[in-house]
C-alpha cells in the first residue's frame, strides 16, 4: 500500500481514497472505508453517487500520480473530463462500508487518460463506469 | 475490414458513414477534440487490438492513414 497524500493533492475532508495498491502500469486497486463524517453522505447516511465517482476519480489520479513518481516526475492536478457508461447499484454504501475499486487504464493520449472502473462493497458491485481524466503536465 | 471500421466510427461518433472517406480529415469529420481523441484510440484498441501510440497520432490525419496504421499492425 502506498502513502496516498504523496500521490494526489486532495486532503481531508475531500480525500476519498485511503488505500492504493499498484498492480502494473494498466491496473491498480484502491479502498475507502466510509467514515461517519464523509462529506458525500446524504441525510439517509448513504453515499451519494457523486461520492462514488469522486472515489473513482481519485483512484485514477492516485494511479497516474504513482506512475509519475516512478518516472521521477511531479504529481500534478487532475480533472474529470468525461464520465460514460456509469451504472450504479440500487443499494448505495453507508458509514463503515469499505469501497473496493479495481481500475484499468483503457487508453492514454497526452495528458488525457481513459479508465474503466468497478467498485464493490463486500464483493457486490455497486458501480461500473468509464472516466476520462485530464492531467496538468 | 474498412467497412467494419467505418461502421464502428460512425456509430461511436454519431456521424454519417458516408462522410468517412479515405482522404477525409479524421478530426474534422468526427469533430474530435483532445478528449474524444482518446475515445478513438480506445475504440481501435478494443475492436482491432491495435494500440495507437501517442507519438504516432500526429501522423494519422486522414482515414486512409488510420486504415494503414491499423491494418499493418493487426
Amino acid at each position: 500500500m502506498t502513502d496516498i497524500p504523496s500521490l494526489i493533492p486532495q486532503r481531508p475532508p475531500i480525500l476519498m481514497v485511503d488505500g492504493y495498491f499498484f498492480e502494473d502500469e494498466l491496473h491498480c486497486q484502491s479502498e475507502l472505508t466510509i467514515a461517519a463524517d464523509n462529506m458525500f453522505l446524504g441525510e439517509d447516511s448513504c453515499m451519494a453517487e457523486e461520492g462514488l465517482l469522486e472515489h473513482v476519480a481519485q483512484t485514477s489520479a492516485a494511479h497516474i500520480g504513482f506512475l509519475r513518481k516512478q518516472a521521477g516526475e511531479n504529481v500534478t492536478l487532475g480533472y474529470i473530463g468525461d464520465i460514460k457508461k456509469a451504472v450504479f447499484d440500487n443499494r448505495m454504501p453507508t458509514t463503515g462500508d469499505t469501497l473496493h475499486t479495481r481500475l484499468t487504464v483503457v487508453s492514454q493520449v497526452g495528458g488525457i487518460t481513459m479508465v474503466s472502473a468497478e467498485t464493490s462493497v463486500n464483493e457486490h458491485v455497486i458501480l461500473t463506469c468509464r472516466m476520462k481524466l485530464a492531467s496538468d503536465n | 475490414m474498412i467497412k467494419k471500421m467505418v461502421e464502428i466510427l460512425a456509430d461511436e461518433f454519431e456521424v454519417d458513414a458516408e462522410t468517412i472517406q479515405p482522404e477525409a480529415n479524421i478530426k474534422e469529420t468526427m469533430h474530435l477534440d483532445s478528449l474524444s481523441l482518446v475515445d478513438m484510440v480506445a475504440l481501435v484498441n478494443e475492436e482491432f487490438g491495435v494500440e495507437i501510440k501517442t507519438p504516432d497520432l500526429p501522423t494519422i490525419k486522414t482515414f486512409a492513414d488510420l486504415y494503414d496504421y491499423v491494418f499493418t499492425r493487426m
